[in-house]
Formats: C-alpha cells, sequence, structure tokens
C-alpha cells in the first residue's frame, strides 16, 4: 500500500516577517484586536470608513499608556490590495481624495455589522410593533410597576423572533433578560414566539429556567406564524407544537399589547465589495467566510488576512472580545519569529506553456494566482525561445499557496506542477 | 475566441474504424481556452479511445501532440515526420486548423474532433456565449457595442420586433432581447438619438459571407 | 477466486487516514469481514481536487477493475472546493466512459470524514463484490494480465 508522506526535501522558500499588522475597522473589534496586538510588541495600523468619535478617546487612552503604538486613519478606505502574505501592498483612501500605500504583513477584517428594522410578516398598519433597543429604553426608563407605550398600559408582550434572524445568540439574550424583567416587575403576561431559543452562553440555561419561572411561556413554531389585526390588536395565530403529534396540537391565539421584534442582522455596507478587494469569499448571509467554524474560525481563505468579530458573524460582546484576543494570539504567535517557511509543496507555473486562459486564477480557493507581467511589453511567446522572460504568464505566490493542487488538475495546458509532490499518478 | 465543442465519442471511434496509428492533435490556441482541444483534452480522449479499441480486442495507437496553434503554415508543418508515419490525424483544432492540416498534407486522413460551433465571449468561466457571425461590416458603433446580427434571433437591424417580454426574445426563450440590450445600453451612454439613425439592409451578397469564401490580401505585408 | 484490482485515490485530509484506521486499530468493531485487498492499491493526493479527469480514465486503461474516489463530504473540503472539483471530474469522465460502453459501476465516489475507518472499509467491500459480478476489465490495455485468473 502506497504510503501518503509530505515532501521533507526540505524548505524553500523562506519570508521575512515585519511586526505589522493593518486592521480594517475601528469599532469593538478591532480597538480590542489593536490593543491586544499592540501589547504584543506589534504594530498596528486601522483604518476607519468613519469619523469615529470614540477613537479619540481611545487614543488618548492609549497615548498614556505603555509602548503601544497604534496608528488612527480616520475617514480612510482600503480601496485596492496587491501582494501576498508578508508583503501586502494596501492603496488607502482618505475623504480628501489622497491616497497612501501601507505595506503590512497582516491584515485583519474587523468592519463589523449593520442592523435594520423590518418587520417581516406584521401587517404594516400596526402600530404596536417595538424593536429590543426600544424595549430596553422603555424599561429602563420606567418608574413604578406599571409599563406604559404612548399613553397605554402594557399587560401583553410577544416577542418574535427566528423571522429575520439565524442563529443570532444575543437576541436570545435581550429577550430573556427582558422578558424576565416583564413578568417580575411589571407583571405582564410574556410569550415568546421561537423556531429555537439559543442559551449557549454563561448562564443561558439559568436565564431561560428563571423565564420559565417566571411565567414565560415559550411557543416553537415551524411556519412562520400569522399576525393579523383584532379590534385593533395584534394577534398571532399557531399551533402549539409543544405536542409532538399534529392531531394532538391545537391552534393558539395571543393577542398582544405590542409586539416586540429583534432588529435585522446584515452585513456591513460595502462588505461584498470589500471581500473583491481583499480576494476572499463571502459565506453564509454575506458575512466573511471563516475557513472553518469549528477550530479555525478566525482565518480567511487567504493567508494572512484574518476576519474577526460581527463581519465575520454577529456575536455579543464577550465572544467578540474573546475572538478578538484569539485573533491576536494567532498574529502574535506568527510574526514574532521574524519568519515564516513556506511549504515546500506548492504549485509552479511553467510559463512557456501557460495559454493565459485565467482558469486558475478563477479557481484557486486561497486566491494565491495572479496573471504577472514577465517584461514591460505584452510580446507574443516566442516559440523555442529559451528566454521566458518575455510573456504574460500566470504566477502562483509560493507563500499563499496550500498545495492543494486544484490548479494543478485544472489548468488545461497541464502548465503546472505542484512542487514538492511526492505521488506519481502514471 | 473560436469557441468549439469535442463530438460525441461514438462519431469519433465511427471515423477511426479503418485505422490503427493515428496522431491526435490539439491546438494550443483558442480551443485550449475553450476546453475542448487542448493538451488536456488530447490526453483524456487518446485514453477513451484506446480502451474503446480494447474493448473490441483490438489495439489502437495514439501519438499525442499539442502545438501551438494548428492554423499557421509553420506549426502545422512541424508535424509533418509525425504525419507521414500514421494512418490518419484526429485533430481536435477548429476548422480553420483542420483545413490547414489537409491543404499541407495532400494524402494525409484528416479527421475533425470537435465541431466549430462560434465565435464567443466567456461570461462566465466554463460559459461561452455567441457574439459574433463575422458578418464583414461591424455596426457595433451604431449600436452600443452589442451585436443584433448575432444576438437578435431575427437579425433585425432597426429596432426590436416587438414579441420581446421582459427582455426576453419570443424566440429562443433563455435569450436575452438584442435590442433590449441594445437600448440599455445606448440609453447609459447618453446615445439613444443613434436609435434614430437608419441602419441599412445589409448586404449578405457583396459585403459578407453569401458572396463566396472571402479573402483578405494585404500588398503591403506579402514578402 | 478473481480478486480486482482496485485503484483507490485517497484524499490526504479524509481517505488516507480512513484507510489507515480500517486495519484493526478501530476498537469495538468485528473488522474480520474486511476482505484481503492484494490487489489494493491507494494513491494519495492532498486533495481530491488534484485529481485530473486523465488520471482517472488511464487507471482504467492500465487495468484496473475499479476506480474509487475517497474525498471529503462536500462543504468540509478544507480547500473549499476541491471535492466538488473531482465530484465534477468523475462525472465528466463517467459520461464519456458510459459513451464507450464501461460499466458504471467501474468508476465511483465516496465521501467520507476523517474518522470514517468502517466506511472506507464498507465500500471497498461492496466494490470488491460489484466488481466480481462485473468480472475482468475488457477495456484495459491488451497486454495487461492484472487480476485476471
Amino acid at each position: 500500500m502506497t504510503q501518503s508522506n509530505s515532501d521533507v526535501r526540505g524548505v524553500i522558500k523562506t519570508i521575512l516577517l515585519k511586526q505589522d499588522v493593518l486592521i480594517l475597522g475601528g469599532g469593538f473589534s478591532g480597538i480590542s484586536l489593536a490593543e491586544a496586538l499592540a501589547r504584543g510588541g506589534v504594530d498596528v495600523t486601522i483604518i476607519e470608513r468613519g469619523s469615529a468619535k470614540q477613537l479619540d478617546e481611545i487614543t488618548s487612552r492609549l497615548k498614556k499608556s505603555e509602548n503601544i503604538t497604534i496608528t488612527i486613519l480616520t475617514q480612510s478606505e482600503l480601496v485596492d490590495l496587491q501582494g501576498h502574505f508578508g508583503s501586502f501592498r494596501a492603496k488607502v483612501r482618505k475623504n480628501d481624495g489622497e491616497t497612501v500605500e501601507l505595506t503590512p504583513a497582516i491584515i485583519v477584517a474587523a468592519t463589523g455589522y449593520q442592523t435594520l428594522r423590518q418587520p417581516q410578516g406584521i401587517p404594516e398598519t400596526a402600530a404596536d410593533i417595538l424593536y429590543l433597543p426600544d424595549m430596553k429604553k422603555l424599561i429602563d426608563a420606567a418608574a413604578g410597576e406599571k409599563l406604559f407605550l404612548n399613553g397605554k398600559p402594557l399587560s401583553a408582550v410577544t416577542f418574535f423572533l427566528d423571522a429575520v434572524n439565524d442563529d443570532i445568540k444575543f437576541d436570545s439574550i435581550n429577550v430573556l433578560e427582558q422578558a424576565i424583567v416583564l413578568g417580575s416587575r411589571f407583571n405582564c403576561r410574556v410569550s415568546v414566539l421561537c423556531r429555537d431559543l439559543k442559551v449557549s452562553f454563561d448562564g443561558g440555561e439559568r436565564l431561560y429556567r428563571q423565564a420559565r419561572e417566571e411565567g414565560v411561556l415559550f411557543f416553537k413554531y415551524n411556519e412562520p406564524p400569522d399576525f393579523h389585526l383584532e379590534n385593533g390588536k395584534l394577534s398571532v395565530s399557531l399551533p402549539d407544537a409543544t405536542f409532538p403529534n399534529n392531531e394532538d396540537q391545537k391552534e393558539i391565539t395571543l393577542t398582544s399589547d405590542v409586539i416586540v421584534l429583534p432588529e435585522t442582522c446584515l452585513p456591513g455596507t460595502k462588505t461584498d465589495q470589500l471581500a473583491g478587494i481583499l480576494r476572499i469569499p463571502l459565506g453564509k448571509g454575506g458575512y466573511f467566510m471563516d475557513d472553518n467554524p469549528q477550530f479555525l474560525r478566525i482565518r480567511s481563505a487567504r493567508r494572512g488576512i484574518y476576519v474577526t468579530g460581527a463581519c465575520r458573524f454577529p456575536q455579543d460582546l464577550t465572544e467578540t472580545q474573546r475572538e478578538a484576543e484569539a485573533t491576536a494570539q494567532e498574529i502574535i504567535s506568527i510574526l514574532l519569529p521574524g519568519t515564516y517557511d513556506c511549504s515546500p509543496v506548492f504549485a509552479e507555473v511553467d510559463t512557456k506553456k501557460c495559454a493565459l486562459c485565467y482558469t486558475c486564477p478563477r479557481l484557486c480557493p486561497h486566491s494565491a494566482i495572479t496573471i504577472e507581467k514577465y517584461a514591460k511589453q505584452n510580446i507574443y511567446r516566442i516559440l523555442n525561445s529559451e528566454d521566458d522572460s518575455m510573456q504574460y504568464a500566470a504566477w502562483v505566490e509560493p507563500v499563499a499557496c496550500y498545495g492543494c493542487g486544484l490548479c494543478v488538475a485544472e489548468c488545461p495546458a497541464q502548465a503546472i506542477s505542484l512542487r514538492g509532490e511526492s505521488a506519481h499518478f502514471n | 475566441m473560436i469557441k468549439a465543442e469535442q463530438k460525441p465519442v461514438e462519431e469519433i471511434i465511427s471515423y477511426l474504424e479503418p485505422y490503427n496509428k493515428i496522431l491526435l492533435s490539439g491546438c494550443g490556441a483558442c480551443v485550449t481556452v475553450c476546453h475542448s482541444g487542448g493538451e488536456k483534452e488530447v490526453a483524456l480522449l487518446a485514453s477513451c479511445l484506446k480502451m474503446a479499441r480494447n474493448n473490441g480486442g483490438k489495439n489502437l495507437e495514439i501519438i499525442e501532440m499539442t502545438p501551438a496553434r494548428q492554423c499557421e503554415p509553420e506549426f502545422a508543418l512541424e508535424l509533418a515526420e509525425i504525419i507521414a508515419g500514421v494512418d490518419a490525424v484526429l485533430s481536435l483544432s477548429c476548422g480553420v486548423g483542420v483545413q490547414t492540416l489537409a491543404r499541407n498534407f495532400k494524402s494525409a486522413v484528416i479527421i475533425p474532433g470537435v465541431n466549430t460551433v462560434f465565435m464567443g465571449e466567456t461570461t462566465a468561466h466554463g460559459i461561452w456565449e455567441e457574439r459574433c457571425q463575422a458578418c464583414g461590416n461591424c455596426i457595433l458603433e451604431k449600436t452600443g457595442g452589442v451585436c443584433p446580427i448575432a444576438r437578435c434571433a431575427k437579425q433585425l437591424l432597426n429596432g426590436p420586433c416587438g414579441g420581446s417580454s421582459q427582455g426576453i426574445c419570443e424566440i429562443k426563450r433563455d435569450t436575452d432581447c438584442a435590442w433590449q440590450l441594445i437600448y440599455d445600453r445606448l440609453k447609459s451612454l447618453g446615445q439613444l438619438t443613434k436609435l434614430s439613425e437608419m441602419i441599412p439592409a445589409k448586404n449578405w451578397g457583396t459585403e459578407s459571407r453569401d458572396k463566396g469564401p472571402r479573402k483578405i490580401v494585404r500588398e503591403d505585408l506579402t514578402i | 477466486m478473481f480478486n480486482p484490482k482496485i485503484v483507490a485515490f485517497c484524499c490526504e485530509q479524509s481517505g488516507v487516514p480512513a484507510s489507515e484506521m480500517r486495519l484493526g486499530e478501530v476498537a469495538d468493531l468485528d473488522l474480520k469481514s474486511v476482505p484481503n485487498l492484494p490487489n489494493l492499491e491507494i494513491r494519495p493526493v492532498p486533495c481530491a481536487g488534484r485529481i485530473e479527469t486523465v488520471h482517472l480514465l488511464t487507471a482504467l486503461e492500465q487495468g484496473a477493475d475499479g476506480v474509487l474516489v475517497f474525498a471529503c463530504h462536500e462543504e468540509n473540503c478544507q480547500y473549499r472546493r476541491g471535492n466538488i472539483r473531482a465530484k465534477s471530474r468523475l462525472l465528466y469522465a463517467g459520461t464519456m466512459l458510459e459513451r464507450i460502453g464501461m460499466e458504471k459501476a467501474r468508476l465511483e465516489i465516496c465521501n467520507l470524514a476523517t474518522n470514517d475507518g468502517v466506511k472506507f472499509s464498507k465500500v471497498l467491500t461492496e466494490k470488491v463484490e460489484q466488481l466480481r459480478k462485473l468480472g475482468p476489465n475488457k477495456f484495459s490495455k491488451i497486454s495487461s494480465e492484472v487480476g485476471k485468473e
């Protein structure tokens, strides 16, 4: 039986690494990451699209602390990216049109997300809709033991989850916390409609139990329930899915004074544009795709580019903080040695055979291939020429290559070979 | 570029029946780029043809070559020695390459392995669409860069037939109405007035293919 | 007894580790049913996406009675889409082979996980049975006698 073994003939190429990281986005995620990196001795530059007043506070705080060098460029945006891990060339344009080129070793996208208010499935004429942040404000501002909305007392509140968001934990957290207060302090009859309830966060199960003990009613649905107006009040009908047999499931109708909805979470504006500039793929929902959600969560498909925080997936602040620290840890461990040994297994293009069909740059899952000009002019291939510097051809960057061999197999001219490959096929 | 599609392998096998030793010649240009006749396709087809022949208890010897282009006589002549030693040539080049070989090797059997389908654009990886029919007198300046000869099912020259629905052609339901595309393009260029310029009826018989095979002669270039 | 020659292209992320599991390293499982496979040739690849369509055909041409590709489950490819490219190439090869009359069972792809030694054994066992019924590959090189009685 042929054994598999990776080539151990030795390292082909070593690159130098500067302790220099570019972070896209000056929000909570970007700032947490920047501080963690700077504490680890890495030079950090943050570029932030907005004016971000919160960054002024951070900057002044950082100036007072230890030897932390974080450069912050506000009203700036990444417009172009060339190069690869270790030697990126990032073109940043400021609002006044001036551009500057940065050369980080590593880039991190921490561009966050956005929220919209979309009352899905609810009749638009209904006035009694609140969103979770509004309800929180209402609760916080209330005095006494009765809650009022627009002068009306609230006695029946229904939370409607999972219509617009999928798998967002902080919706659950907010709903449970608010439901408990509404039930215990304001004596409301609280119902929660959901597909399932996410409690996989610290104290989640406890919170849920507390809500149940408070008398909060939970109704699970498979099909989105039917909202309608009944005597001017919002009413919803759905089968009671707690009974496993469909025949036993009676239809329940709940009438409430107000329906509370979560805000819809969406990828930040221009996320898809940024993905194109960074040449990293988008995943489910249009957020940046993580390389492997189980254990390579903050890596993108491209070596040297990371994605962290809500731009990867909206999460609550503790998780975002943890992710930022994990990202910092990974980056520091890579940058600290000062050099990086490329894998001995990588793809190589025979420039004499390359037909410039563009198959490999399109196909490479790790964006490691570009079409490079080898000479100043585009001169057609000279037959039998020993001088293969006179043409365009595809170029696989060894440091960015993962050695998967997809390009090797797909090249129609069989112009690519996998250096360091141990298997023989014919 | 020229786009071609490999012929069904049963058809190729039937053409090769009388022959036991062939040259399977790809082409490094258009058919490589559209993945129908490049070096890889040559290797794949060779393996398949040999296996089909083996199944019948016989052998088929195949020499595999992929010259840079088959449509230039010098490239074609590079194959001379090999061609002399085989029974037939199976060429995966476009129709031009096949005929170049035929003209330069008067006593060699040259068999086409692909169908030359159209001149087209790569609209996405693995997807090619017809764009040009070599009508001989390009009117793209008047139509905002969208060709009604290649892309309109009725080859209308002065506006839509009126049968399109939501921008889709009434004849070919999977095709965009070319005149809708022309209108949209001219509008985004701010050149809608061009639509009022009459394009005269095409002279297929004098400026296009209906006058017989065409020829270009550059006196200044001839050696 | 006809021992069909099987060439198994194994992805190093799934097929290879699974193949290394089958030889009794898995506790609590009766692996006595795994047949003796003297004619199994494993060809490791970094990713199933490395396998070229022509490799599948030349393996059959040069005497394999059956070709198997072991790749990661779809959506689980370490390199995002290598296993899907492999599947497309297999489908293309399969169409060509069908047109020259080769039996479909001689070329197959199997998706499995890194620790799925059991599935690896099962698929191989079933394939051996299938190929025994089909008999030796008549499409391979005429001079080749490998795997024939």
